[in-house]
């Protein structure tokens, strides 16, 4: 494994997509850990004698309707955006391939009950689904994870059903079966890894709606409680001072859109990387 | 003589790499087709045949481009013309017919629509018309029910139904030129005779000439009046058929010849009858078919009725038949990737179905398969190391290094040495694949081997290596040997026994030179009457050999076994039975 992994990371960051969206999406990590660690004010703190001040020296980003640094919240909403979006994609692409390839595989009953559930819940708008949920969770960083990885789980599951569908009818999964090899085995060992572009794709691809979905949770009051701060809730907020405070609007409207670009370009590039017909272009 | 259809004059086709640089995939050909003529393009992969024949139409795929040359079609240049001139040309002056059907049909339109489109677009025909021509073409080519056809879509017809409806869908626009790429590599033998006939005989009444494509030696020589040998893009050698197929000068296109399979003038080693290693008895295994309604039941299907068979110790036995005869099947319910509803099929004494957990494991140790297509049978992500080391991870008592030990010095005794092992599948042709596979399932050092269809998807230079190194295998390690095969040239090769299938039923079992030398079932006759062989004479010359055995009445009060009710296998000599039934 190890022998192959190296080569497979180097070739992949000959790519001028990966390098770029490589850049970008570091810099937010950075941007995430140093706001856990450090950050010029403290993000939480009112200070009503400096509101809604305008970019300088003291405040580089300006302050917001109560006063606070809206460089120290968005250094510090970093981490809470993107750790929700990071661990909303763990856990749909998780459930989801396990559910996919359970059904993929074994076919039978189990696949059409679970499939016709599936089913039922992609007919539902995922954030809408969502929002019902959060009223069920309540506002917390918990709750948005685990009500976006339950929206986003039943196309996950499609996807990579689809995928199991084809790579089982190889002739690689049958010679496992006619070496002995036990059911879970052929799974793991033949059916999944030959699965693993698509789910990567799709993975890179919900990290961005994941960001965006938190936002929208949060622009409608229902993600991140107040008074921690993230991306979308600052987003939120702003809407009543736009006029008077264009950055509080800007700020983090910007930093999704460039994580967003970030992770489009990573993502254009680790799937031309595992594309074994594109890999020598 | 008058002037050719098609004249090509030092057409050169270039493809670019991915690197950038192009790479001559057709060198300098020139030949010519006189009119009414039938030309074949011969070669193995890669020579560039197909290219050809679609640089003449000019779809070529988009990395391919005509550097130089010209294509004489009716003595103007179509290298140099236009996309809308070609498009003129295309359908109504050349028409072309691929290899498979399913793909060149628009499911989602009528036979009759579609035959009608062209002759309207390119003759401007008003519709009764057309669909008088398309309705006279349709019975030309031997379908039953012509207007029926005409109604009908292409998925309701079998494969070599659909290339009837293909040649003439084509053949109706009356074309100067028909290019016939593979038109029946994918058909079973008696279904590629009658379409190839069908499709002589009507050119020859159209006037058509012919660009047949084909890596199919015997049947070029049954059909073709020229041949052109092409190598890596270069003519070899071009002449009338006989002198090229039956008296070559050149020594590639002799190399070719002799790798055709041919009966082993020492024939195959013949091991003393020993004891029986699997006993096969009154088998059949049932699919279902799903029902058009989920109320309705399930329709149960045989694809295997009641046949029994043994294989012996370190025997080769060969099942053949056309697809849909169950042959594959069999196959896998010997390595039981499905299982019999009833009979039973015993191995070394022990009745299959019995096996369970351990037994069961060892059972799979002792039996392992190769498959057809080497493109899909390796794991793409897996080392060639790692694919042969999974056939030994059931194996009890050894460490990972020491299966990769064992894998590797595999790998090298199918001739895959040195560092072969850290390789990736994609990094190989199709005969070294096919050799990974074959080391994958040997590895265990099995008792039984099933090869479904193991060389078809090879070159015949290629496949004459496999075969070797199969028959060397089977010499040191003494495995038996099922071999499943629509190839009676190949069979005919490598066999001890040979069994001939039909519809899931066994016809005719006997030893290899009792069911080629004396068939009996009128079916096994038709088969091997199909397959026209090309084999040495003691000259230095070839000679093309068809199959023309009599037939021989069978017993008093029986007739030969066709469908319906259970046969009865008769015994016509030791070991060679043939099923009959009641009169």
């Amino acid at each position: 494994m190890k022998s192959r992994f190296a080569p497979a990371l180097a070739a992949l960051f000959r790519r001028p997509n990966a390098i770029a969206g490589g850049t970008l999406l570091l810099l937010m990590l950075v941007a995430a850990i140093v706001g856990h660690v450090y950050t010029p004010y403290d993000p939480v703190e009112n200070d009503l004698m400096t509101r809604l001040k305008a970019p300088s020296s003291a405040h580089w980003l300006g302050t917001d309707e109560w006063g606070r640094d809206v460089l120290s919240r968005l250094l510090f909403g970093a981490g809470v955006s993107m750790s929700i979006s990071f661990f909303t994609v763990l856990a749909a692409v998780g459930a989801g391939t396990l559910l996919g390839a359970a059904t993929g595989y074994f076919g039978g009953w189990f696949e059409r009950v679970a499939m016709a559930i599936l089913d039922a819940l992609l007919a539902f708008p995922s954030l809408i689904m969502a929002l019902g949920m959060m009223t069920v969770f309540g506002p917390s960083r918990a709750g948005v994870i685990a009500a976006l990885s339950l929206a986003y789980m039943p196309s996950v599951a499609r996807v990579v059903r689809s995928s199991v569908l084809s790579v089982r009818e190889k002739e690689y999964v049958e010679a496992s079966r006619v070496m002995g090899n036990s059911e879970p085995f052929t799974m793991f060992r033949h059916v999944l890894p030959n699965c693993l572009a698509p789910i990567i794709v799709l993975a890179t691809a919900l990290f961005g709606w994941a960001l965006l979905a938190e936002s929208a949770l949060s622009f409608l009051g229902l993600g991140v409680p107040p008074p921690a701060s993230s991306w979308g809730g600052m987003l939120s907020d702003s809407r009543n001072y736009v006029a008077q405070a264009p950055w509080l609007a800007l700020v983090p409207g910007i930093s999704i859109s460039v994580t967003l670009l970030g992770i489009n370009l990573f993502g254009d590039a680790l799937r031309d990387q595992f594309d074994p017909r594109m890999k020598n272009l | 003589m008058s002037a050719p259809t098609l004249s090509i004059r030092n057409l050169c086709v270039g493809v670019r790499t991915p690197d950038r640089s192009t790479r001559r995939v057709v060198d300098e050909v020139s030949f010519d087709i006189e009119p009414g003529k039938m030309v074949a393009l011969v070669g193995e992969s890669g020579s560039g045949k197909t290219m050809i024949g679609r640089a003449v139409l000019k779809l070529l795929p988009p990395v391919a481009r005509i550097e130089s040359g010209e294509v004489l079609f009716l003595g103007r240049d179509l290298a140099s013309s236009s996309e809308d001139a070609m498009r003129a040309v295309r359908g109504r002056d050349i028409g072309m017919v691929f290899q498979e059907p399913m793909v060149s049909l628009n499911p989602a339109l009528t036979v009759g629509f579609q035959m009608m489109e062209a002759l309207r677009l390119h003759h401007k025909l008003d519709s009764a018309e057309a669909r008088k021509r398309a309705l006279e073409m349709l019975e030309r080519v031997k379908i039953s029910d012509p207007p029926g056809c005409f109604r009908a879509y292409p998925h309701q017809y079998s494969g070599g139904m659909r290339q009837r409806i293909m040649l003439a869908s084509v053949l109706v626009m009356r074309p100067a030129l028909l290019i016939a790429d593979e038109p029946t590599t994918a058909l079973d033998a008696l279904i590629q005779k009658e379409v190839m006939d069908i499709m002589a005989a009507l050119t020859r009444d159209i006037g058509t000439s012919v660009l047949l494509v084909s890596h199919d030696l015997g049947m070029v020589a049954s059909y073709a009046d020229r041949v052109v040998m092409l190598r890596l893009g270069k003519v070899v050698e071009a002449g009338e058929t006989a002198q090229i197929l039956l008296a070559p000068k050149h020594e590639y296109t002799r190399m070719l010849l002799d790798s055709l399979p041919s009966r082993q003038a020492s024939g195959p080693r013949r091991r003393a009858p020993g004891e029986t290693l699997v006993d096969i008895e009154n088998v059949s295994v049932e699919f279902r078919k799903k029902p058009r309604f989920f109320w309705q039941r399930p329709v149960p299907f045989r694809a295997v009725d009641r046949a029994s068979l043994t294989l012996g110790k370190g025997e080769t036995l060969a099942v053949v038949g056309e697809s849909g005869s169950g042959k594959t099947t069999i196959g896998r319910a010997l390595v039981r990737l499905v299982e019999e509803s009833e009979g039973s099929i015993r191995f070394e004494g022990r009745e299959l179905t019995a096996l369970e957990g351990r037994s069961l494991a060892s059972y799979r140790l002792q039996t392992q398969m190769v498959f057809q297509d080497p493109f899909s049978s390796l794991d793409p992500r897996m080392t060639l190391a790692a694919i042969v080391a999974e056939g030994l991870r059931t194996m009890p008592g050894l460490t990972s290094a020491e299966r990769d030990r064992r894998a590797r010095a595999m790998l090298a005794e199918v001739g895959l040495p040195g560092d072969y092992g850290d390789r990736h599948p994609h990094e190989l042709s199709g005969g070294q694949r096919q050799r990974v596979s074959i080391a994958r399932a040997i590895v265990a050092t099995p008792k039984l081997l099933v090869a479904d269809e193991p060389v078809s998807a090879l070159d015949v230079t290629v496949q004459k290596q496999i075969l070797r190194l199969f028959a060397d295998l089977q010499e040191k390690f003494g495995f038996s040997y099922l071999f499943i095969s629509h190839d009676l040239g190949v069979v005919e090769q490598i066999a001890d026994r040979v069994v001939v299938m039909y519809r899931g039923r066994i016809l005719e079992c006997g030893t290899r030179d009792q069911v080629y030398d004396s068939p009996r079932h009128p079916y096994t006759l038709r088969l091997l009457a199909a397959t026209p062989r090309i084999s040495r004479t003691a000259d230095e010359g070839y000679e093309l050999v068809r199959h023309a055995g009599a037939e021989v009445a069978p017993p008093a009060g029986f007739a030969y076994y066709a469908g319906g009710g259970a046969p009865v296998m008769h015994e016509v000599s030791p070991g060679h039975t043939v099923a009959l039934q009641a009169a």
